[in-house]
């Protein structure tokens, strides 16, 4: 979560289960819904985050903590002698680590993600899902999807065999 | 946005067809990728076909994927040849180019030009008709050539001329097109455009610079400009001089190679890591990359980027790189800067960037391969893209 510094804007977001969080303003505008709000002057007080619960919300700070661009943020990363591809080689290794997590925070993360618009964390989510299925069978995306297969038996059978090589 | 409503975990993320949407827009591009998914569920299948998330699913990926190549003579006519392993492995016949009524057998004195943006250019030599055909729909069109345009060689390149915003190339089967026609005329190369908009070729474009090509290889695209490097030996031995046709200012110009480059044997026009015009070369000492400078006065130099030991990239034992025969480089993939490489009785690709390989398959020529990229998107029993279906049996 962001520190109160000197010169620098914060703002609060709450979460439907009443917790509350102050984040640098640059960090919430990390979300285009948020900066929208900012910018209309929507927000004044305080931003309700609503079906976002804190424990997702809190990751989603998190997130948007480590992506907000460090150019003249005093005390950040020192983006000055840190060469941009090493910076985004070690964002790379941080957004591994971060979407390590179980499936049902992952589909609540590109819930919130999209919600709140924030086109990084959305790749990142919705990329790691696809990458999980996209060798899987389709059993198996099913089951991971929790999707029922609406299909007769012959009316698979029929996509099936029109672009065989696709299934085999 | 969001709607609001007390989902079970784990079944929500499916029940909102915009979040199920932004997950399958991420689907790699790959042929298999759009079948396999229709094939889940009626929701998703009819998620997948719907061409505003086509659109949006290749506008995504920008890029097209390589899926295989068509050859001049596979085994003794124009062929499509997948390049892919499965499941993404399309059966040739799906763009068997007779289906379309094309001639390809080897009687047919139907020559390759080339492809580009999901077509391809051939030269029907009975006919006189340059012929361009989208392999994934069957639409084709035949254009007779000028007569201007058959005094010495002919090649030609195909292009989109699909402008506006949202278009991705790679989904240009139906997008207009635009086909550039060179010739030489008295030691001097030519032009014409021909725009499929118009259905009609533009006013011959000539340049007073000299030209010694008798035969070129397939135009290659790099940035706003076509090129055309000499294919074979000459008369006069082979020529360093190379056609270039810059398609904004629609003007003719021959460039010369770099030093020692009409002793080389075989060799390929490519764009460098910085955008600009390159040449690879088999030379003796291996695989030279070659960048093109312009200095702000205008002046070209040749600058050696890099050279490489071919067999050391491709894992076999030492060739004589720079001979005919031994090691060939075939065709170059521009949209993903991939080289086509014959060496020791296989035919490799080779991404220049990363300089990784991939053996394709055994091979007894040295025919040049024409990389064909482009989305596709088959037609889905049940689903909203396309009527036609295409069963391979």
């Amino acid at each position: 979560m962001a520190t109160r510094e000197a010169g620098k804007k914060m703002i609060m977001l709450k979460s439907p289960d009443g917790m509350e969080f102050e984040v640098e303003e640059a960090v919430a505008m990390e979300s285009q819904t948020i900066r929208k709000m900012i910018e209309d002057d929507c927000a004044d007080t305080a931003i309700l985050i609503p079906n976002i619960n804190s424990k997702i919300l809190s990751r989603v700070i998190e997130y948007c903590n480590k992506h907000v661009p460090t150019t003249g943020a005093t005390g950040a990363a020192a983006s000055d002698t840190v060469a941009p591809a090493a910076l985004a080689e070690d964002l790379k290794i941080w957004d591994a680590e971060f979407i390590k997590v179980n499936r049902a925070t992952r589909f609540d993360l590109i819930q919130a993600a999209s919600y709140l618009n924030i086109k990084g964390l959305l790749d990142l989510t919705s990329q790691t899902t696809i990458d999980t299925i996209s060798d899987n069978s389709l059993e198996e995306i099913r089951s991971f999807l929790s999707t029922k297969n609406d299909y007769l038996p012959e009316e698979e059978q029929t996509i099936r065999r029109e672009n065989q090589w696709a299934f085999q | 946005m969001i709607r609001r409503s007390s989902r079970r975990r784990g079944t929500y993320l499916t029940d909102d067809d915009d979040l199920l949407r932004e997950i399958l827009l991420r689907l790699p591009p790959r042929p298999s990728s759009l079948p396999r998914a229709s094939a889940v569920c009626k929701r998703w299948r009819g998620l997948v076909t719907d061409p505003k998330f086509l659109r949006r699913f290749y506008a995504h990926h920008r890029k097209p994927p390589l899926i295989g190549v068509f050859n001049d003579r596979y085994p003794d006519r124009v062929a499509f040849r997948a390049i892919l392993g499965r499941p993404n492995r399309i059966p040739p016949q799906r763009f068997d180019l007779r289906r379309h009524g094309v001639e390809t057998d080897s009687g047919s004195r139907t020559r390759l030009l080339g492809c580009r943006h999901a077509r391809v250019l051939l030269m029907d030599h009975v006919h006189t008709e340059l012929v361009v055909c989208a392999p994934v729909t069957g639409e084709q069109r035949r254009v007779p050539v000028p007569p201007d345009l058959m005094r010495g060689f002919l090649n030609g390149a195909v292009l989109c001329a699909a402008g506006g915003l949202g278009h991705v190339h790679g989904d240009c089967h139906s997008s207009p097109f635009k086909v550039v026609s060179v010739s030489r005329k008295d030691n001097r190369p030519t032009a014409r455009v021909y725009s499929s908009e118009t259905a009609t070729w533009g006013n011959l474009i000539t340049t007073t610079d000299r030209c010694e090509l008798v035969a070129a290889n397939p135009g290659i695209l790099v940035g706003d400009a076509l090129y055309w490097s000499p294919r074979s030996v000459g008369p006069g031995g082979l020529t360093d001089d190379i056609i270039k046709f810059d398609l904004g200012r629609q003007i003719l110009a021959v460039i010369k190679g770099p030093p020692g480059f009409n002793e080389s044997c075989s060799h390929q026009i490519i764009h460098t890591e910085d955008g600009v015009v390159g040449l690879a070369i088999l030379s003796r000492s291996g695989l030279e990359i070659w960048q093109r400078k312009v200095s702000c006065h205008g002046a070209a130099t040749w600058l050696l980027q890099k050279t490489v030991e071919m067999h050391i990239i491709l894992g076999i034992a030492p060739q004589n790189e720079g001979s005919r025969g031994a090691m060939e480089l075939l065709g170059y993939d521009e949209d993903n800067g991939v080289l086509f490489l014959y060496a020791a009785a296989y035919v490799y690709m080779v991404e220049l960037m990363s300089m990784q390989s991939n053996e394709l398959h055994l091979s007894n020529s040295t025919n040049k391969c024409h990389p064909f990229t482009c989305f596709y998107a088959p037609a889905i029993p049940g689903g909203r893209n396309g009527p036609e279906m295409l069963q391979d049996t």
